[in-house]
């Protein structure tokens, strides 16, 4: 898994406190895990028409469905009697409408507060639910 | 963040290649490249090692690495299992590790 030139020397040397000068020929090597280590990250966007297959068709449903749980303005899921929740989307939505509704625009076919009610749902999506990988896979590096 | 764990994705989700001291990371599922410098690699091989889907916390993963590594932050005050902890939500944000909230 390791191919580093020297990662796979890992004598048990006696860990020394040298810092990233330490010598080439050091068994072990000090790995930098500080703040400005990563900040050194590039993502490259495909053209808008290779990316069509995934982030714009994929499908984030709000709620998760089979559930019949309405979703307050917090984007949490409560039931159907609570006062000011709002019923499930009867459709999914595409991960390109849930990128236009996270920079301003609404979710097509809702009201102004359906639209950050159901965005807060999808906000708060974690991993194993229906749409984080799309929802995942909108997210912009944030450095 | 103390309670996230995280794991490695299955192997066909990325596509890694080494270009001298950077790493160029495709992410299938995204369609998007990172270009990735240390310890980025350095921490997905070691969440690899531990397997695809097998969520290890910030605590135990930098035990694995200790093996191979002398690990140092930015500052020494800071426990490293922290700064680890940072670096890999980081990478959940990107999408190149799975995290979960520990049960």
């Amino acid at each position: 898994m390791m191919d580093a030139d020297d990662s796979k020397m890992d004598g048990p040397k006696p860990a020394d406190s040298a810092e990233a000068s330490a010598p080439a020929s050091a068994a072990r090597r000090t790995l930098l895990i500080g703040a400005v280590a990563t900040s050194a990250v590039v993502s490259i966007r495909p053209a808008l028409a290779q990316t069509a297959g995934s982030v714009l068709n994929c499908k984030i449903p709000v709620p998760e469905r089979g559930k019949g749980m309405f979703i307050d303005p917090a984007g949490k899921l409560v039931t159907p009697d609570t006062p000011g929740a709002f019923p499930p989307s009867p459709r999914d939505f595409t991960g390109e409408e849930v990128r236009q509704a996270l920079q301003g625009r609404n979710l097509p076919g809702t009201t102004r507060e359906q639209s950050q009610a159901y965005l807060n749902y999808i906000r708060k999506l974690q991993n194993g639910q229906s749409g984080f990988t799309c929802y995942a896979s909108l997210q912009m590096p944030r450095r | 963040m103390a309670e996230l764990s995280f794991a490695a994705l299955p192997d066909h989700a990325l596509k890694r290649v080494r270009l001298g001291g950077l790493e160029a990371i495709y992410h299938a599922p995204s369609g998007i490249t990172h270009l990735l410098a240390e310890p980025v690699p350095d921490l997905l091989d070691a969440l690899g090692t531990i397997g695809a889907g097998r969520f290890a916390t910030p605590r135990e993963l930098l035990g694995q690495m200790a093996e191979h590594f002398d690990i140092q932050g930015d500052d020494p005050a800071e426990p490293p299992e922290l700064v680890l902890g940072e670096r890999l939500a980081e990478l959940a944000a990107l999408g190149l590790v799975e995290s979960r909230r520990q049960a």
